[in-house]
């Protein structure tokens, strides 16, 4: 498989004198992979995913992007055309009064013609199927669609991989399922990579992979079952499992003979039906 | 202290092509002491609701009774029934302003013209009951906090009004896990130290199932359900029809029933639940 995104020994200091926020990260995201990110507040989650599009520079170490090195000055336009960045808050991202010209910002700015911004944007919109708001005014709509039109802004870019920070954290929960069913077709459908900061583990278990970061340094990676078995471990870097993970985790510790690793309802459904 | 919603309808713009109907004859009675979950999906009309509790908007038609008094009836003083419904908006970190965290804390009780001993007494006890060190927080910049601090220090300027009433619309919102434990700890911890009435609106039926004693339920502007958590959430058709979901927990037990399992439908949290199933895995084996 081929790399995305390749971190080697990144450290990052905000400024001098300052903890290091990063604490030599490696790590290899291929294409066409989902990978989540989990820790809890000031694991450095967010500062990794501002290194990943060249907003910040690794103070020591490297980051790659489709091989190129972010802390290359000319090429960081085209790194962050390569990767783009999806923020929490809806209403900080949009820029325009109507969403099809929302959507056009981005490949406008790359000095893209007209007859292909427009294509671009009509591919974007039905990607996020909000082809019928093309027209509306983006704050008439809810937290959900305003998200998707977002991510339609930055797929009109062609990037080959999203890095998405707490896309959800702002959205009740029909807004953050439309979000995340979005991001599992584009990653799906598209083939694009996806890389997913969320502080919802129902998210994450979706993930191809699972990262979960403490204090600067990644501390546990491997397939969502692989991580949400470590219950006690997640716990104690202040991270939560599914519920019916935890009971599953529960249920072991009384004495039952259950999987540890039961990350969806309808697994847990299954596991009990047998015992019961 | 209760609250009393009589008929409550609440149009937004009248009379403009922008008029909308976001409450529709709303009643809810909330008795002294008692802890509610307020839950609906976005638009439903739970801010506008909350914001009648505390005289923030006025009804177009209705009633708000506040410890047996008629919030818009006239002679009624509005800001003491402030001082006394304390509401906690979301994200309320983005209201802070002051220079440090004592003054930001502050702001209320100083208003109220308390004596300066008095206010340094409050603001010690309001942040004290969030979890945060006087001492160590008082001469620093809200804006030099983490995001979950700067949230706490934020509700503690609510406290600091002694409310009886507190409503907290999404305290979680954005928080981690750990950060979101934390503060409905803290809730939890203060309704039982000044016994006072809270109303929490959240999206998390987990958290709500887990906390309160009743929930209401709003949709499309009008209240349609209200209950304790174990009726509410046992209705799972109903509420997801309405875009809303159950405790995972909860849903998993019904899913068992519905497969002819012999366990109880009315569970709330993992606790229950596994206790639940041990009965059950018993129970089969002594069969």
């Amino acid at each position: 498989m081929t790399a995305e995104i390749i971190a080697r020994g990144v450290h990052y200091q905000y400024s001098q004198g300052t903890d290091l926020a990063l604490k030599n990260i490696n790590l290899k995201i291929n294409k066409g992979e989902f990978v989540a990110i989990i820790g809890p507040n000031g694991s450095g989650k967010s500062t990794l995913a501002k290194l990943f599009n060249g907003i910040f520079i690794p103070t020591k170490g490297e980051i790659y992007v489709d091989g190129l090195n972010t802390a290359n000055k000319e090429d960081i336009w085209k790194v962050r055309q390569k990767a783009g960045m999806v923020f929490q808050n809806p209403d900080n991202q949009i820029v325009a009064t109507v969403v099809e010209e929302d959507v056009a910002f981005g490949p406008e700015n790359l000095g893209i013609p007209p007859a292909e911004i427009r294509r671009r944007v009509k591919e974007s919109l039905e990607a996020v199927e909000l082809s019928e708001f093309a027209h509306k005014a983006p704050h008439m709509l809810s937290g959900g669609q305003k998200q998707r039109v977002a991510i339609a802004g930055i797929l009109a870019m062609r990037p080959q991989c999203i890095i998405l920070d707490e896309p959800t954290a702002m959205l009740d929960p029909v807004g953050r399922k439309e979000v995340i069913d979005t991001i599992k077709k584009l990653n799906r459908e598209e083939a694009k990579t996806i890389v997913l900061i969320t502080h919802f583990m129902d998210e994450a278990v979706q993930a191809d992979r699972v990262i979960a970061m403490e204090k600067g340094q990644i501390v546990l990676e491997g397939t969502p079952s692989q991580v949400f078995s470590k219950v006690d471990r997640l716990k104690s870097i202040g991270l939560d499992v599914p519920q019916v993970t935890e009971l599953a985790h529960q249920l072991k510790n009384a004495g039952i003979g259950i999987r540890p690793d039961v990350l969806t309802l309808e697994e847990m459904v299954d596991c009990l039906c047998q015992l019961l | 202290m209760s609250i009393v919603v009589k008929n409550l309808t609440h149009v937004y713009m009248p009379g403009t092509p922008f008029e909308s109907v976001a409450l529709k004859d709303v009643n809810w009675e909330i008795a002294d002491g008692e802890f509610w979950g307020l839950i609906g999906h976005t638009g439903s009309g739970k801010s506008t609701l909350i914001q009648h509790l505390n005289g923030l908007l006025k009804p177009t038609s209705g009633e708000i009774i506040v410890n047996g008094v008629n919030l818009h009836s006239k002679g009624v003083n509005i800001k003491s029934i402030r001082q006394k419904v304390g509401l906690v908006f979301q994200y309320p970190e983005h209201q802070l302003f002051e220079e440090t965290v004592e003054k930001d804390v502050a702001f209320g009780p100083r208003n109220m013209n308390l004596p300066e001993d008095q206010v340094e007494k409050r603001v010690r006890e309001a942040l004290e009951l969030v979890g945060l060190n006087y001492e160590e927080v008082k001469d620093k910049s809200p804006f030099e906090l983490s995001g979950g601090q700067m949230r706490r220090v934020a509700i503690a300027g609510v406290l600091a009004m002694n409310p009886e009433v507190l409503i907290l619309d999404e305290p979680t919102a954005g928080l981690d896990p750990r950060g979101r434990d934390e503060i409905l700890d803290e809730i939890v911890t203060l309704r039982k130290r000044r016994r006072i009435t809270v109303i929490l609106v959240s999206h998390s039926m987990e958290d709500i199932a887990k906390l309160v004693d009743k929930i209401a339920v709003m949709h499309r502007g009008k209240m349609i359900k209200s209950g304790t958590p174990r009726e509410i959430f046992g209705d799972y058709k109903g509420l997801t029809a309405m875009g809303l979901g159950i405790p995972q927990i909860t849903e998993l037990m019904l899913r068992l029933r519905e497969k002819g399992k012999n366990v109880a439908g009315d569970i709330l949290t993992v606790e229950e639940a596994r206790d639940e199933i041990l009965k059950a895995i018993r129970r089969k084996g002594s069969a």
